[in-house]
């Protein structure tokens, strides 16, 4: 597998009045092409600092980050925007739908700013919610919630699907399910995914788990078998 | 403990506001309008009243008028006798040509006798520069402190005057103003002219000597006693003096000056109050929307504080107290804005209304109304915040809020919708799904549309008057008027006068008309067949044929004796043998200045059994007269003659000021209300959905266009209301208009699309404004934090 992004002595800093606290310490990572990463730590670890900076959310204080040849960091906010559109798809834990839209609407509003989208329909289809496709966030549970987010990252065929505690909100069962969904994207679509977790239990889907702990990657296993959504307990 | 609590709050009052500053800013703005305009208003119409009132009282002014043609001076006794009258004072009135150096147009002086060398007993002249004409004196004048500036006279410089047919020599000894003349009109005029027009005060031996009136007058002043009714003294003072002719007496209720006066205090008083309704309406509102929205976002603070013992009553006063700051900021600079206003508009009457001091005074009770009327704003806006919270037990108020279930609206079922982008359909829930708020931002959105077209229709009114009046109505240059009725044969002789390309005669009677039971003075005109030099016309400036048979009446006369086409006037002459004659209203003239009713002069001659005769000459004379002013100087029958221009000239000159300082301080104000509205909305806006913008920028949108949701649910708002600004504009102006009228003056109902337009740009320009400020706030939101805020 071919490498799609790659990050050297990545650091970030916030400065908390006269001291500076570090969220992220010199972390070096290779993600491949279509490959399923789990990173996991405990809160404060600085996954999500990882994941923001990766996803273009955010920016190292030092360090450089290339995404194929583009060097992310030379890369105006504009830019930013313009790369997240094109290639990153988000799932957060909150779901982050807009409420006032449905389903399908919620999946539209990212297929009409996409270059080579994939009809809204047919995105909730691979979801298991084209029955729900009218209904408003509300009228929804916070799986079909999940799922509806996982509809409306994939719509657009992003180069990497970023989630953040996807399951966070959610009980064992609907967790399940959406991880389900995950995977799925990953094996058909191709779609390199990294999902971030503090459950260990996931890490077992992956084809690589990166540890992280106090901002450093602490190791990165390899898993031998990848564990379906369905097999995994907790 | 309750100092610490108090300490506690309070340093969570200065955060808060630190934290809204721009907020705090657009609300006290919009507060600050409404107590100046109300306080400036107030303070101004207190000023002006106050100085009426006192010069009033010092110069005695009269509370009767008695104009006759000749009366014997023992014919006094038979007033004094009447009882109710207090005081009579006899004197002489004149109107003379005037003949004033280096100024080629004749100009005309209303000649009002003083006891010689003496202040009268009632309507005493103040004295703004110089003295009374000494005693033995026949040519020293007192006259008004315009038509002085006017012509920059200095005390002592000579003019002369036609008195009588006779050239007399004037010596100006003082400058000086009346009660009876605050508001100086030449009769016949609708606008003040201070370089044609003047009232000259002289020695009534003087005078008398040369109006052949010695022991005799024809006028008088009278005081009465206090709460008497004026109606029946007037008919009592008739019957004995209707033997001496003229037009009888008038009470101060219909005296020129007084009910200019009057009315501009009434215009004042209202707009006093009219104009900050507004604003504080929409202060109340703006502060509802930003401490409503403080507290949901602090909905788990207050339950916290109300878990710790605080009562709703502590809760709540701080809030109030939030408001109240913002309130009472809005104030101060609002009161100092007023005081502003107040003597600035002071300084703009005195150029209209000549009192003998005219400062700018307030009381300690226009404050307080000022400062009160904004806390209970205050009060409105954060009662209604609050209502709800207090309801809900601390452990319920912890919990976070019920979401909002949104649904598609009623009028997504029509399909044009499901036609629109997502980002469309966004903005067009985010208004639907909210209506009570969407109606009460638009409404505050429109306010500012009502502030400026109510202000700036004045203007389309008086275009469209002037423009009535001096394009088709008056096409003459000027006006002749004779010291007696002639032959209309004095008309060849102006016509042959140099400069005159056309001239014709006109006949003047002074009338009593009747209908139903409402009675008025007024004039009637006879025109000669066929005229050229006045014409008629209707609302939209079409032409009409001049009347045949029976009479036009102006608008005005009309509504006011509520006559309509096709009725029978009951017509009392004031002259000759006095005839009394039932004539048909032909036409109701629409967009005249004047009480006027109009009929050829050859019906007028049969009425009153006379010739034809004329007393009033029209002429359209070349630009440059000075030849035909030279010349009318010297004609011994032209008791006056009046400019059409000059008068338009004067008027434009001096109200183009006051309307464009007018416009441009209601712009200010009605941008200010769009800024404050429309900031305020998306400022809330923005901070109820900041989760929901940052997570369509982390999506891939940019910056402008998550701007474009923010702002297009503004711009659907005011495509939406800005018609509803027009229609609640022109109602209120059409109101305002109404309850300004004036008995004398009728100004017809016109606005301008132009006004509508203007309005609108304004209210779109104060929108992008805010907008602009929004933006930066977007442009600088921190996307990770914003997330985090919430996740």
């Amino acid at each position: 597998m071919s490498i799609l992004m790659k990050a050297k002595g990545l650091t970030k800093t916030y400065q908390m009045g006269e001291v500076p606290v570090y969220a992220l310490r010199d972390v070096d990572i290779e993600i491949k092409k279509g490959e399923f990463l789990v990173f996991l730590g405990h809160s404060g670890s600085g996954k999500t600092t990882l994941l923001n900076i990766l996803g273009g959310l955010d920016s190292a204080t030092e360090g450089s980050l290339l995404f194929e040849e583009t060097d992310m960091s030379e890369l105006s906010d504009r830019q930013l925007t313009q790369f997240r559109r094109k290639n990153i798809g988000f799932i957060f834990q909150m779901y982050n739908l807009i409420p006032r839209l449905t389903a399908r609407e919620n999946v539209n509003l990212v297929t009409e700013i996409s270059d080579d989208p994939m009809d809204s329909l047919e995105a909730l289809r691979q979801v298991g919610l084209y029955e729900r496709a009218n209904h408003f966030p509300s009228q929804m549970s916070g799986g079909e919630q999940q799922r509806v987010a996982i509809a409306r990252a994939i719509a657009k065929q992003p180069r990497m699907l970023f989630c953040d505690e996807p399951t966070g909100a959610l009980d064992v069962k609907t967790g399940i399910l959406v991880l389900d969904a995950i995977q799925k994207v990953n094996k058909t679509l191709g779609t390199t995914t990294i999902v971030i977790s503090h459950n260990v239990s996931i890490a077992e889907m992956a084809d690589r788990v990166v540890h992280l702990k106090d901002g450093r990657i602490e190791r990165i296993d390899v898993n031998e078998r990848q564990k379906t959504a369905q097999e995994l307990e907790w | 403990m309750v100092m610490k609590k108090f300490s506690l709050l309070n340093l969570k009052l200065i955060r808060e506001l630190s934290h809204l500053k721009l907020q705090v800013f657009s609300i006290a703005m919009v507060v600050g309008i409404g107590v100046a305009v109300l306080f400036g208003f107030t303070s101004t119409e207190e000023s002006l009243r106050k100085s009426r009132d006192d010069f009033y009282k010092s110069a005695q002014f009269s509370d009767l008028f008695l104009r006759i043609k000749k009366a014997p001076l023992h014919a006094v006794h038979g007033l004094e006798s009447i009882e109710g009258v207090t005081g009579v004072e006899t004197r002489l009135e004149y109107d003379a040509l005037l003949s004033v150096p280096d100024y080629i147009e004749p100009a005309v002086g209303h000649i009002i006798s003083i006891p010689d060398g003496k202040q009268p007993t009632m309507n005493q002249i103040f004295l703004k520069k110089g003295r009374l004409p000494s005693a033995l004196s026949e040519e020293e004048i007192i006259i008004t402190e315009g038509f002085f500036k006017a012509h920059k006279f200095e005390l002592g410089d000579i003019f002369h005057a036609s008195l009588n047919g006779r050239k007399r020599q004037l010596k100006i000894v003082g400058v000086g103003v009346s009660p009876e003349h605050i508001f100086s009109l030449q009769p016949g005029s609708p606008l003040p002219d201070d370089f044609h027009y003047t009232v000259i005060w002289m020695n009534e031996s003087a005078l008398a000597a040369s109006f052949d009136m010695r022991s005799s007058f024809n006028s008088a002043v009278l005081k009465i006693k206090p709460d008497l009714l004026v109606e029946g003294l007037i008919a009592k003072i008739n019957q004995q003096m209707d033997r001496f002719g003229g037009v009888g007496a008038l009470g101060r209720d219909k005296q020129t000056s007084h009910v200019y006066v009057r009315e501009e205090l009434k215009q004042l008083r209202v707009q006093a109050f009219s104009i900050p309704i507004v604003f504080f309406l929409v202060a109340a509102f703006i502060l509802n929307v930003v401490i409503s929205r403080m507290v949901r976002s602090q909905r788990g603070e207050i339950a916290t504080l109300k878990a710790l013992g605080f009562f709703n009553a502590e809760i709540s006063a701080f809030y109030y107290k939030v408001a109240f700051v913002i309130i009472g900021l809005g104030s101060l600079f609002g009161l100092m804005l007023g005081a502003w206003i107040g003597s600035s508009m002071i300084e703009l009457y005195g150029d209209f209304y000549h009192f003998p001091t005219l400062s700018y005074s307030f009381s300690i009770k226009h404050f307080f109304i000022a400062m009160g009327v904004s806390f209970l704003t205050a009060s409105i806006g954060v009662y209604s915040s609050l209502r709800g919270i207090f309801k809900l037990s601390p452990a319920e108020a912890m919990r976070p809020p019920v979401p909002h279930m949104f649904h598609k609206g009623l009028l997504e079922g029509s399909g044009w919708v499901s036609a629109l982008s997502t980002r469309s359909k966004m903005i067009f829930r985010g208004v639907t799904n909210f209506p009570l708020k969407a109606l009460m931002t638009g409404l505050g959105l429109c306010f500012s549309i009502v502030i400026l077209v109510s202000g700036l229709f004045w203007q389309d009114c008086m275009d469209f008057l002037l423009l009535a009046q001096y394009s088709f109505v008056q096409k003459e240059t000027g006006t002749i008027r004779m010291t007696h009725a002639l032959s209309p044969n004095s008309v060849h002789e102006v016509r042959r006068l140099p400069g005159v390309i056309e001239a014709e005669a006109y006949r003047n009677a002074g009338v009593k008309v009747r209908h139903l039971n409402q009675e008025k003075h007024s004039v009637i005109k006879g025109l000669p067949q066929n005229p050229r030099l006045t014409g008629f016309v209707n609302r939209d400036l079409v032409e009409l044929a001049p009347p045949t048979q029976g009479i036009f009446v102006s608008e005005i006369l009309a509504n006011q004796l509520k006559v309509g086409e096709g009725d029978i006037l009951e017509v009392e002459f004031l002259e000759g043998r006095k005839p009394v004659i039932s004539l048909k209203v032909e036409r109701i003239l629409e967009g005249l200045m004047n009480v006027e009713i109009l009929t050829s002069r050859k019906i007028l001659a049969q009425i009153l059994k006379t010739d034809d005769l004329v007393d009033q000459i029209l002429f359209r004379s070349f630009s440059d007269s000075t030849l035909l002013y030279t010349r009318l100087k010297q004609m011994p029958n032209v008791l006056s003659v009046s400019y059409r221009d000059s008068a338009l000239k004067f008027f434009q000159e001096n109200s183009a000021r006051f309307i464009l300082v007018f416009a441009a301080i209601l712009s200010i104000f009605a941008g200010a209300i769009g800024f404050g509205v429309a900031f305020n909305s998306m400022r809330v806006t923005l901070s109820e959905r900041d989760w929901e913008l940052a997570t369509l920028q982390i999506l891939g949108f940019t910056v402008p266009e998550v701007f474009r949701i923010l702002l297009g649910e503004v711009i659907f708002l005011l495509i939406l209301f800005i018609p509803f600004g027009w229609v609640l504009g022109y109602l209120n102006a059409k109101w305002l208009l109404s309850i300004m009228s004036m008995d004398s003056f009728q100004i017809p109902f016109i606005i301008d699309v132009g006004t509508y337009f203007w309005a609108s740009v304004i209210l779109v320009i104060s929108t992008a404004i805010s907008a602009w400020v929004i933006y930066r706030l977007i442009a600088q939101s921190d996307l990770v934090a914003t997330l985090k805020s919430r996740g």
